[in-house]
């Protein structure tokens, strides 16, 4: 046979088919893998199964965890928002922004900052006892408990600040000494005590109020103890308003 | 015996390879197995010589084919008959590695083997064969190398081009050309083997 037949009859071997039934059926099969297949698995999803997707998805540990976190993140920065307009003593809000003003506190590792915070909460106490004392009967038992709160944070201030005033008086004392130290041997020790005063004079504006300038023009600074007594003065009048003005003029440099 | 083809309404091979390309047409692609079933299955029947496996295989290869397809993976065949044949070879491979079927029936073996192919005939083939010329081809076609056989059924068989051979195979053309060659000799002289009267 040569190779031309051999080719024909080869060709005679496209006769081999498989069974029609076979491919009719195996067709079937076919179509339902392809239009009801993958494809359909992601289109035809129904709401529910999305929100069950979704669902299971969350209810994993660490989603919850991250959503109870969440939670009280949320709840806590609303309550606080809340109880920042509070001013009633009695209200559970109220106590939850003392714990709030403490906390704060105790997270400032800076003296200058506990200081500011303590004239601030200062403030606070005496915004609060003035818009009180407006709508509150005089007799009212809240007013005192107030007026303490006012008291401790006017007493924590000044102890802040004079710990502060003292710590600036004595790096005033140290800067003194430094500046003026070429000139020891040329100069007696009364020109050193002057020229320290002459420091802590002016370092004393470290905590201090702004009062205004005087007629010359020259910026005029009160000490901060000063301004905090004045305060506790116009708050022991019942002047709550001008007390807590008079605590926002301290500056805390 | 051989149903007529079916193409798409735009015709050919090209539109529908196009319409899959582009739009992962799911029609187009049940075109392309009416199109195709036949000469797939010829081509996994003549390698494994199984009807029963030829089929089931040929099953997986269409459904693996539509998976590739839906995955974009379109891009590198320029026909989707070239895909469909490397799926069938490597479907196959697979097969037998899972289930520990010998591929080949070496020359060497000859005399202690019985064909491989399914010889069993169904009537349409009876009624179309006016002798037995055909069951010598199906006996002798497992008893080539793999490779030649593989190259006789796409060359002479499911009548595939030269480039289509060699994409399928990845061989050069030029390969090809010598396989197809010396695939042809060895056949001649199988068949020369054969009974005088039939051949």
């Amino acid at each position: 046979m040569n190779e031309k037949n051999l080719v024909r009859h080869l060709s005679g071997l496209k006769s081999v088919a498989p069974r029609a039934d076979w491919i009719r059926q195996n067709r079937e099969v076919l179509s339902y893998q392809i239009f009801n297949g993958q494809e359909s698995a992601a289109i035809k999803l129904g709401f529910f199964s999305r929100v069950g997707i979704v669902a299971n998805r969350l209810l994993q540990p660490t989603p919850i965890a991250a959503l109870i976190a969440l939670f009280f993140m949320v709840s806590g920065v609303v309550g606080l928002n809340a109880s920042k307009h509070t001013t009633d003593p009695a209200n559970v809000l109220y106590a939850a922004k003392i714990i709030a003003e403490r906390a704060t506190v105790a997270t400032t590792f800076d003296e200058k900052g506990k200081a500011k915070l303590a004239v601030e909460h200062a403030q606070n106490r005496a915004n609060e006892l003035n818009s009180f004392s407006q709508t509150s009967n005089p007799n009212d038992p809240r007013l005192q408990e107030l007026t303490d709160n006012f008291k401790k944070e006017i007493a924590s201030a000044r102890e802040r600040l004079s710990k502060l005033d003292e710590e600036a008086a004595k790096q005033a004392a140290i800067d003194a000494q430094t500046s003026v130290k070429p000139k020891l041997n040329l100069n007696s020790k009364a020109s050193i005590k002057q020229k320290t005063d002459e420091v802590a004079t002016t370092d004393e504006g470290v905590v201090s109020a702004d009062s205004g300038k005087d007629e010359k023009g020259i910026q005029i600074f009160i000490p901060a103890s000063k301004v905090l007594e004045e305060a506790e003065k116009l708050f022991n009048e019942k002047n709550y308003n001008e007390a807590a003005s008079k605590l926002g003029e301290i500056e805390i440099k | 015996m051989a149903s007529p083809k079916k193409t798409s309404f735009f015709g050919g091979e090209q539109a529908l390879f196009l319409r899959l390309k582009k739009h992962k047409d799911k029609q187009a692609f049940i075109e392309a197995y009416d199109l195709y079933i036949e000469q797939i299955f010829r081509f996994i029947y003549f390698k494994v010589g199984d009807r029963d496996e030829a089929e089931d295989i040929a099953s997986m290869v269409f459904l693996k084919c539509w998976n590739y397809i839906y995955e974009g993976n379109l891009g590198d065949y320029q026909t989707l008959k070239s895909l469909l044949y490397k799926i069938a070879r490597n479907t196959i491979i697979d097969y037998y590695r899972k289930t520990q079927h010998r591929q080949n029936i070496p020359l060497d073996d000859i005399a202690q083997t019985t064909a491989a192919i399914d010889t069993e005939p169904n009537p349409e083939e009876q009624a179309a064969t006016a002798f037995d010329f055909q069951k010598v081809m199906e006996e002798k076609l497992p008893q080539l190398k793999e490779e030649y056989r593989e190259v006789i059924v796409l060359r002479f068989i499911n009548e595939l081009s030269i480039a289509e051979i060699s994409s399928v195979i990845g061989k050069t053309n030029g390969n090809v050309r010598v396989m197809i060659h010396r695939a042809l000799e060895s056949l001649q002289q199988l068949v020369k083997e054969a009974p005088e009267e039939i051949v």
